[in-house]
């Protein structure tokens, strides 16, 4: 449904991503002729939009709006997604039609997506059908909370390594809690010794399994922080080479940023995907017996 | 030619490894799909996804060398 989908709607499709690209490159000309506010501390401006901060200033010729005790600008940033994900999901879920237009039929291609290609071949029709609505939300927040720091007042949430380590850790609890409730204890602990092996090397295999488990969390987690960091950092590295280069050399800097957005477009949407499916798969393998 | 700088050099050359072997690797992803599309044509849509789910998991470990070496520059 999503291939017939994107097969009727492609020239708008192209024609808007066209139009948003040329509208990024016209930003050429005043780039040339823009001096430089931030003074000459590149590294500091640079680590200072791609990190956490108490002060939130989204426009440099805006105030910034110092934040009270307890909130950073991340977290302001999960609650605005948070709040754009219910804003669009409530009116939908209010009013269910078999044969949905608009906004829904997006949501629709977007859950089908995620239960015809992820949950479903992986987990099974009836393990699938209780945990879809959990892999869709997972997946349709991470989808909000990395497009959400393309925008430019914005900042990407999952560029901290807090917030996906908090994701992954909320994965290795799913992953014990799945595991001991459909295997029992005794059960889920046996799933990591191998069959039929010696006893001084499955006791081995069997920390090897153990400790494997907590070295993948952890690799989840650091792809997802790496990808979205190392992206928002190119770009942000490419603009502000504009303030480095000769007056009239820093249009360069105009294309090499779009294009770098361009691709960041691409991976927010993939390392969502990846995740999801991942975290699947964990929690498949953490609840069967093998 | 103190401490901070070669070892900021050295971690610029261990980015650009990291980015090399990385390519390598996707680049083998990517000729073999091609190729198992040109063998079975209708195959198009799982081979495609496939990829690109390898491609995703390959290049964690080429952006865990780039964190490192970003580590390194901006870090005291």
């Amino acid at each position: 449904m999503f291939y017939t989908y994107y097969c009727q709607n492609t020239d708008l499709i192209e024609k808007v991503m066209k139009r948003i690209i040329q509208f990024l490159l016209l930003l050429t000309l005043p780039a040339m002729v823009f001096a430089d506010s931030e003074g000459q501390n590149i590294p500091e401006t640079l680590f200072q939009h791609v990190t956490d901060s108490r002060i939130f200033s989204p426009f440099p010729f805006l105030p910034s709006v110092v934040l009270p005790p307890g909130i950073t600008t991340h977290m302001l940033m999960l609650l605005i997604s948070i709040i754009i994900i219910l804003s669009i999901f409530i009116p939908t879920a209010k009013q269910p039609s078999l044969k949905p237009k608009g906004v829904p039929m997006v949501l629709e291609i977007i859950i089908l997506f995620v239960r015809d290609d992820i949950v479903y071949p992986v987990m099974g029709k009836r393990l699938g059908e209780k945990w879809l609505p959990f892999f869709s939300t997972l997946f349709i927040y991470l989808l909000v909370v990395n497009y959400i720091g393309l925008i430019p007042a914005f900042k990407t949430a999952t560029g901290n390594i807090m917030v996906t380590s908090a994701l992954a850790v909320m994965i290795l609890v799913l992953m014990f809690a799945a595991g001991i409730k459909s295997l029992g204890l005794k059960k889920f602990i046996k799933n990591y010794y191998p069959e039929g092996t010696p006893k001084p090397i499955g006791l081995f295999v069997f920390l090897l399994e153990f400790i494997g488990t907590f070295i993948r969390i952890a690799v989840l987690s650091l792809r997802l922080f790496a990808n979205m960091f190392a992206g928002h950092m190119a770009i942000l590295s490419f603009l502000l080479l504009m303030f480095v280069l000769n007056p009239f050399f820093g249009f360069v800097s105009i294309p090499f940023s779009v294009f770098t957005f361009s691709l960041e477009v691409l991976v927010a949407l993939i390392q969502a995907l990846v995740f999801t499916l991942l975290s699947c798969i964990f929690i498949t393998m953490s609840s069967r017996a093998h | 030619m103190n401490f901070q700088f070669i070892s900021r050099a050295i971690a610029v050359i261990g980015a650009g490894l990291a980015a090399a072997g990385g390519s390598i690797g996707i680049g083998l992803i990517g000729a073999r799909a091609l190729e198992a599309i040109a063998r079975q044509p209708e195959e198009k849509k799982d081979i495609r996804t496939n990829m690109i789910l390898m491609a995703a998991l390959i290049e964690g470990l080429a952006f865990f060398s780039a964190i490192i070496a970003i580590l390194v520059i901006f870090m005291k």
